[in-house]
């Protein structure tokens, strides 16, 4: 038992887990990917996700243990 | 407070923008080598932290605040030294792989001052992120150990995300860069 699952279950949600996961990369590559291209591959993108990515990270470190 | 942590956060970023802008001055590949070396950071940490894995760990130091620091100070003079040193973020711990890419991405720009207002405005967006964070747990119960190591879990997953697309992006501006 697994968090209040047996293990044909707990095997189950790991696998869903594992697949939304890799949707969720593979959307993620895509938006990125998408983004650069339709600003014509200028540079500025990658400053403006940095700024972003900052934002989030100092937020989020917040929740480090 | 705000200030305390926006300051030496825009302040210290300005001047490692400002050391990277003049090396690219000097090292023309550089911002080229940086978009790569973003891509290739961001793919590689982004599919670690997005697929769970512990390793490799994020880069970076160890370091925490050290409670001597702050013991029998002032609450002014504690917020200096908590917003000097978190503000800008390089001397503590980062668990996540998000921070150590900033710099590749602020190098990556190019040109001085472009890469200085970068490097600022990101400086200036990690500090008000942290400084905000500090403000929301202040204003609430602390969380128990467990809830808080679920939600690092999450915040590992939201960062790996924004690591790969970071990378797509990267990919596509080096892409039109070496052709």
């Amino acid at each position: 038992m697994t968090a209040g699952l047996d293990e044909p279950q707990a095997d189950r949600s790991a696998f869903d887990s594992a697949v939304i996961r890799t949707l969720l990369a593979a959307f993620a590559l895509a938006a990125g990917l998408a983004v650069a291209w339709l600003v014509g591959g200028r540079v500025i993108i990658l400053g403006v996700l940095a700024v972003l990515l900052a934002a989030g990270n100092g937020y989020g470190k917040a929740y480090s243990p | 407070m705000f200030a305390a942590y926006l300051v030496p956060g825009a302040a210290a970023w300005a001047a490692l923008g400002l050391a990277l802008g003049v090396a690219a001055v000097e090292i023309a590949w550089l911002p080229t080598a940086a978009v790569v070396a973003s891509a290739v950071y961001g793919c590689a940490y982004g599919a670690a932290e997005v697929g769970g894995s512990p390793w490799p760990a994020a880069p970076g130091l160890r370091w925490q605040v050290p409670q001597d620091l702050l013991i029998g100070t002032s609450p002014p003079r504690r917020v200096l030294v908590w917003g000097s040193i978190l503000g800008p973020g390089f001397l503590t711990r980062n668990p996540y792989a998000g921070f150590a890419i900033l710099p590749l991405l602020v190098a990556a720009v190019g040109r001085v001052p472009a890469v200085v207002v970068v490097a600022g405005l990101a400086g200036v967006a990690h500090a008000a992120g942290r400084a905000a964070a500090l403000l929301r747990d202040s204003a609430r119960p602390q969380d128990d150990p467990f809830a808080l190591l679920l939600s690092s879990l999450r915040w590992r997953l939201v960062d790996g995300l924004a690591l790969l697309t970071v990378a797509g992006a990267a990919a596509v501006v080096a892409g039109f860069r070496i052709r």
